[in-house]
Parts: C-alpha cells; structure tokens; sequence
C-alpha cells in the first residue's frame, strides 16, 4: 500500500489539514511576496534601455576598429563628421570642410562653434589638432591611415588645416568612421590615458553616469549639448551577448529596444502586440572571397560557380528575406553602387561553362569552401544551399567550417581556400572600403591578387578628381564581378525589436543612437 | 596540523601553476587564430601587421616570449590585454568577484539543498519524500546548468516576470564598490534596497547552477549516510535511546559529509570555470563572459591571465578542503 493509498484510507485529519493547508498558503503569500518585491527590485530606469550585442572593449574610442561599438562610444564622444541613416556624410565638429588645393594635399576645416566637452571645457582647433596628432600617433592602430595627414596647423580658435602627404581620397568618409573621435586635450593631457579611460569625456550628447564592464553602461543627457539636450534623459546599453537572451530581455520588457536576434525569433517577435520590428539592409556585404589557386584561376569555372547560385532563392528560403540579393561589392546606400550590375541564376550556363572547362556532373571540379557557422546569421545554412545549388551543375565543394579567427590570419597569410564565406562591413560607404580594399592585391585582406586588377585600383587610391574616382569603381567592379574573381551573396539586414511607443529611424550602418530617439 | 605539509602542498601548488602555465602558453601560440590580424582594419599592409606584432612581441620564438612573459608575471604584471588595451589582472579582479560571489552562492545553495533532501530521504527511505528526493537527484543530473538557465529565463522571467534575467543589480541603482560582492556592498553601504535587488539578480543563475551540484550532493550524502548508519556507534546511539533526528544529524551526518566534502570541493573549481554559459545566458559580468571574449578576439594575454587565476583558485580550494578534513575527522592525520 503507498503513502496515497494510506492517506485516502485513514482520510486527512485535522491535523494534517491544518499542516498542509498551512504549508500551502506560506509558500502562496512568499511567493506573492517576492513577486511584489521582484516588480519593485528589478523595475527598469525610466529612460531607455537597450540589449546590445556586445560589450565596450576600451574607452579609447580612438584606438580601436571594432565597428559594433561605435554606437556608445558615439553617445559619449562627437565625431569630426557624422552620417545620416542612408550613410550620406554631413557635418559634425567640423561645421565646413574641404580640399583647398587642385592636388587635393591640403584639408582645411571651420569647427562648430559653442561646443562644450562634459567637463565644461569649450572645444576648439587646440582640442582637433591634438585628436589628428594622436590618431597618427606611434602604437594607434589607425596610425597608417592618420599617418598621412604629414601636420595639422590651428590657423584660428575654430579653424585648422591640414596639409597632406599623399592624396588620400578617402579622407571625408575616414573622418567619419572607425577611430575619428575628439578628444579634450586639456583634460586627456591632465589625466592621461588611465585616467581618461576610467572617467571618458568627450564633448557628445551623453555623459558615462556608471559603465560596469561585461554588465552595462548607463548615460545621462548632456545637458549643455551643442544640438541641443537628448529627448531621452536616460539610456542603458546592456551588453547582452547572447542572442536568446536579448530575445528575453525585449519580450520580458526587461528591455525596450535590441537588435540582432534570430531570423525565427524575429518573426515570432513580429506577432507580439506590444513591440515593433523593422529589418534594415545595413553595409554588411555577404560573399565568397575567390582566391587565385586552383581551379579558380579558370575564367570559366569562377563564372559558373557565380551564376549557379540563386541568389533571391537563398535570401527568401534561408534567410527568411533578412536579407537583399546583391550582385556587386556596394550596397544601394554606398557611392559607388552600380544598379545595372547584375549576375543572373542561369545553371544552364554555367554547366555550360564547366563542360567547356573540362568538367561535367560525372566529372565535377573539386574545390574548398571555407565557413564560419553562426559568426553572422544562417552562415553556415546559406553556404550549405550554395553547395547543393553547385552540385547540380557539376561542381563538387567540400565545406571547412573554422573561427572567424582563423579566417582572419588565413586571409592575412592568402592561405584562404578557393573559395570563403565572409561579411564584409562598411559603413563609410566609400568605395575605398569595399571593392578597394577587399580585391587590391598588395592588401593583406584580399585574397584575389592579380596584375589586372591591381592596374585598376592601385592608381584609384590616389585619385584626386571624386566623380572620375567614382566611375572608375564602378568599372572595376563591373570587370572584377564578371570575371568572377569575387563572388557577391547578399546585403545583409539587421534585425531591430523595439518597444511600440518608441520612435527611431534605423541607420543603415548599424548605429543606435538614443539621441536621436524618442518615446511617442 | 603538520606546517611541513602546508609547505610541501603550496610547492605542489606553484608547480602545477607552472605547468599549467607552460601548457596554456604554448597551446594559445599554435592554435590557429592571430589576435593582432583581427586588431587591424583592412587597409593594415603586411608592414604594419609585422610592426605591430613586434610592438606586443610576438615577432621573438616561443620560448623567449615565455620566458618574458614568466618574468613579469613572476614581478605581478600580467601584461595588457590586446583586445580591452588594459592591464590583465585589473580586468581580471574586476569580473573575479561577480564570478566568485554566484559560485559561492550556488554551492551553498547545493550544500543546503542536498544535505537536506539527501538526509530526510534517508530518514523516511522508501516513502514518497525519499523517491521525490531521488527524483530531484535525477533531474539535477540530467539536465544541464545552461539548460536549467535557459528554463528559468523562460518560465519565470519571460512567461510569469518573477525575477529578473540579467545582470547583477537594476539598472536604477549605481553602485559603489568596496568588495565587488554585490550582496556584501550593498550591506556595507546599508542600502537594502539594493541588497534586495542583487539577491534577487543572483537566484537564477545561482540556482541554474546549483541544481546539477545539489544532485551531486544528494547522491552522495545519501550513500555515505547508509554507510554511517550501519556502523556500531550509532546502533550504540539509538540503543541509549537518542532520536532519529539525533542520532542522523548530530552523530551520523558529520562523518557522512566528508566525501561530500571531496566532491563539493572539485566541483567548486569546475564551477569557476564552468560558469561560461549560465554567465552569458544571464549576461553576468563574471570571469566566463570575459573568458569567452578574449578567447574570441585571441587576446593572448588575457586568456592566459584568467586561466592562471581559476587554476590557483582550483588549488586552493583542493588545499583548503583537505584542510578541512581535519576539522571534520580528527582521527585523519597529514605528514
């Protein structure tokens, strides 16, 4: 006989009763308790909170190239120039800009007046000079490119001028970008960099009420801003590293607004009544990076393995059109982006192609490709479709899955595979920083070098005159794309959730501005 | 207490550290992955790889980067991290008390949980309390801390909003630190408010973590409890007429916690390490987040700093628990 049965044999007595009963309502009225006491312990800031993707790995913003941090360091510190959402360039401290010379070797600028840092200190030319003497100096990692700025001169208290080395066209969109950050002189200088880095200031909409590494960190409205107080008093970037658990914190209303949640996730999100979703194509391109080995220094082998791959296929089915197919190495939002690119799906041809080179579907060429799986969304799914997409026209890849690590040092030696996976992010939006540096041979981040197109963009990193520099892109693309030496995927979309009531406009290079929000 | 076993186990110690330390070492310098390729953008050239590079050291042989490596650290200095630009051993004493502080609280909760249910099960064996107790045991063992997280974030922080799912403390509270254990600051600062909001920050994690400790614990209290029980001084006990309850928890219990004693102290030392998940899906700033960061970015001097430090705090823990054994039973003797 069990305890059950016992129990329904001798029926409950009083005592029992009153134990049970008695047991039940302590653990009841706890449990309200705590529950009371939860509501009031863990009860958001006002003010917005944000579940971002990762932590700050330094406050010297100025030393860094880590473009998913760009979003706070932007909150604390202003930039030389800034971006609107579609990535078109417009002024920040500097207030007017431009060359002055037909060389394009003298850079002059007028800075914003009225422009205070935090501590109260006005910013002026001493305080820009002092951040392009920093950027260029010994140890940056930005030094190389800084280092061509050869001196920068203060010609008045809101004016400076910079007189170049070489031509460096990329200037404007670099003053935007990675790094370009102003710092105060004065303050920097008193405290030097430890001091600064535990106490940042920087002359941006938001002060550092509290940053708690690996945890969060909690900005306070800059009252004095130049452009005027933020809208939201208050912001929390929480650094919430996993994505379920972002998916948490937005659908616990712990949070109110993340971003880069997963591609399901983000649907069943969409459903919920009380939050808002919006899937931005951002400057992140997907494609393979064609390296010239075997058999990829075959024209036709390197066409066919472009054109069998159904690129509006993988976007809707894969990617749950969390993505834009793309057929280039600039998005629409950059200024070189040519519409009348495009390589179509046509497996008849590239079977054609391969029959010509020598291969058939009995006789496949073999070759590597390389991936991460799950560095950025449905990687590795995306490249097993691509696979079985080349199967049916007779080409036989394996996949080698690695680190993102090891993609980075493989590509720095050129040991990559034939053919590699890899999301390429520029948010200046400069042709420089996509189709240049991705397949200019002497880069070490390129893994395509051949003499022809080196011809074309080699002399274009020097180029002075911006509407040829452009049309030269777009014609270097156009050779580099149909000549398959680069194989383009799609323009990534980032996935944003947010609480209903708030009001943003999403950038398309991934930045996350509480300045520029508010609640409705 | 024999002081010459003190001193022979720290030499054990620092020899393990040692070893420990040659292992990590080269380990990190064969792996594939080159921290300082991933700190440059793409306009880098192969000059400024080979001057940075040369700039952290890492252009010298293996050996000699260990052998200066060893000698800073020897001198304290663990050097600065490539990723964070920081000194390693401020990062690392900043994310080692969150780490410590929900460990501790874990195996305490373990320890309460498991020497409870594992002794009443023994008292009522056979009874629905003993077979609910063994149910627990199985459970705890077959799910996963990092499942049992993602449950709790689920069910009670998504689904019913009882208790908070990330971080230390609510946002509204900026907090001083004095100790880096929340729980201790808040107490020292007499702000209860905030006490209440790091207590209730640390259940579930804490408890995510606990719960394959606590069946550990039940297990083995249990088996050593039938191995106390059949013994003749507490069939003497229960002759003198002592009461159940006497006779298991003053008598039997003290020398059936010793494995548990064992166990537990292993397992604390996996617990420092395998924090990992249960600190991401929590995004507890702890040593396992921070872990996981510089083994992404191959932040060499960092990965090794923190795996020196959870292997000292491995073997401390396993010199304390011997220790402990001779507080516990003094007829156990070390020479």
């Amino acid at each position: 006989m069990n305890n059950w049965e016992k129990l329904g044999k001798k029926g409950i007595d009083r005592r029992t009763f009153l134990k049970y009963t008695g047991t039940g309502a302590v653990a009841l009225s706890s449990g309200s308790l705590l529950r009371g006491f939860a509501r009031e312990a863990f009860a958001a800031e006002e003010g917005l909170t944000i579940a971002f993707t990762t932590d700050i790995p330094s406050w010297d913003a100025m030393n860094s190239v880590f473009p998913t941090v760009q979003s706070p360091w932007k909150c604390v510190f202003d930039q030389f120039t800034t971006q609107e959402p579609n990535l078109k360039i417009i002024p920040e401290v500097f207030r007017d800009y431009g060359y002055t010379d037909k060389a394009k070797l003298r850079f002059e600028a007028d800075i914003q007046k009225g422009i205070k840092f935090h501590n109260g200190d006005e910013l002026t030319a001493e305080d820009v000079k002092f951040s392009f003497d920093r950027m260029k100096s010994e140890g940056m990692v930005l030094q190389f490119i800084w280092g061509a700025i050869e001196e920068t001169k203060v010609t008045g208290k809101y004016s400076i001028r910079c007189e170049l080395s070489k031509p460096f066209p990329s200037l404007i969109a670099w003053l935007c970008f990675l790094g370009s950050y102003v710092y105060p002189k004065k303050y920097f200088e008193s405290v030097g960099l430890e001091g600064f880095l535990r106490k940042p200031v920087g002359s941006g909409p938001y002060t550092v009420a509290e940053y708690i590494k690996g945890s969060h960190l909690k900005l306070t409205a800059f009252k004095d801003y130049w452009r005027g107080p933020a809208k939201i008093e208050r912001a929390t970037f929480k650094f919430v590293t996993e994505p379920t658990s972002r998916v948490a914190e937005i659908e616990s209303g712990s949070s109110d607004l993340t971003l880069e949640v997963p591609v399901e996730e983000f649907v069943r999100l969409g459903k919920n009544p009380n939050l808002k979703t919006v899937a931005q194509p951002v400057s992140d391109v997907v494609h393979f990076f064609v390296n010239d080995i075997e058999p990829m220094l075959d024209d036709r082998v390197r066409v066919a393995t472009s054109l069998a791959i159904d690129r509006k296929a993988i976007v809707k089915y894969v990617l749950q059109d969390m993505g834009v197919p793309l057929y280039g190495l600039n998005c629409p939002e950059y200024l070189a982006y040519n519409p009348d690119l495009y390589i179509p799906y046509d497996p008849i041809t590239a079977e054609r192609l391969l029959s010509a080179a020598g291969y058939s579907k009995d006789n496949p060429v073999k070759f590597t490709v390389q991936t991460t799986n799950g560095f950025v969304a449905k990687d590795f799914e995306v490249v097993q479709a691509v696979v079985g997409m080349w199967k049916k026209v007779g080409i036989d890849a394996k996949i080698e899955v690695y680190d993102i690590a090891k993609h980075y040092e493989l590509r720095a030696a050129d040991q990559l595979a034939p053919v590699a996976f890899y999301v390429w992010g520029n948010a200046t939006g400069d042709p420089e920083n996509s189709t240049g540096h991705t397949m200019f041979g002497p880069s070490p981040h390129s893994t395509w070098d051949t003499e022809d197109v080196d011809a074309l963009l080699g002399p274009l990193l020097s180029e002075g005159d911006e509407e040829k520099r452009m049309e030269l892109y777009k014609s270097a693309e156009w050779y580099i794309v149909n000549h398959g030496m680069v194989i383009p995927l799609y323009q990534r979309k980032m996935p944003l959730v947010y609480k209903k009531n708030l009001k943003l406009t999403p950038y398309a290079n991934n930045w996350i501005l509480p300045y520029y929000m508010e609640w409705a | 207490m024999n002081l010459k076993y003190i001193f022979k186990r720290l030499l054990y110690m620092a020899s393990t550290l040692f070893g420990v330390s040659i292992i990590t070492f080269f380990i990190l310098r064969v792996i594939p992955g080159n921290p300082i390729v991933m700190m440059l953008p793409p306009q880098a050239t192969q000059q400024d790889i080979l001057e940075l590079k040369a700039q952290y050291g890492f252009d010298k042989p293996i050996p000699v980067q260990y052998g200066i490596w060893l000698k800073n650290v020897v001198q304290g200095d663990f050097g600065v991290s490539i990723h964070m630009k920081q000194n390693v051993m401020e990062l690392i004493m900043e994310r080692l008390p969150a780490t410590l502080e929900l460990v501790l609280v874990a195996t305490g909760i373990a320890l309460l949980l498991g020497i409870f249910i594992g002794t009443v099960s023994i008292m009522k064996k056979d009874t629905i309390v003993d077979k609910l107790g063994s149910l627990v045991a199985v459970l705890g063992l077959s799910i996963p801390d990092f499942l049992w997280g993602l449950l709790f974030v689920l069910f009670l922080g998504v689904f019913w909003h009882f208790l908070p799912i990330s971080g230390r403390i609510a946002s509204m509270y900026t907090l001083e630190t004095i100790t880096g254990f929340f729980l201790v600051d808040t107490l020292l600062r007499f702000d209860f408010k905030g006490f209440y909001s790091a207590f209730l920050h640390l259940i579930l994690p804490a408890f995510s973590l606990a719960l394959p400790l606590t069946a550990i614990v039940i297990r083995v209290i249990k088996s050593s409890l039938l191995e106390v029980i059949k013994e003749d001084y507490i069939l003497l006990a229960r002759v003198k007429g002592l009461s159940e309850k006497a006779v298991v928890f003053i008598h039997s219990l003290r020398n059936a916690l010793i494995p548990t004693t064992t166990i537990v102290g292993v397992q604390f030392g996996f617990l420092m390490g395998g924090t990992v998940l249960v600190e991401i899906i929590y995004s507890w700033p702890g040593l396992g987040k921070l872990a996981v960061t510089a083994i992404i970015t191959r932040d060499l001097p960092l990965i090794q700093g923190v795996v020196l430090v959870l292997a000292l705090i491995f073997v401390i823990v396993n010199l304390v628990v011997d220790l402990l054994y001779t507080f516990m039973n003094p007829k156990i003797r070390y020479g």
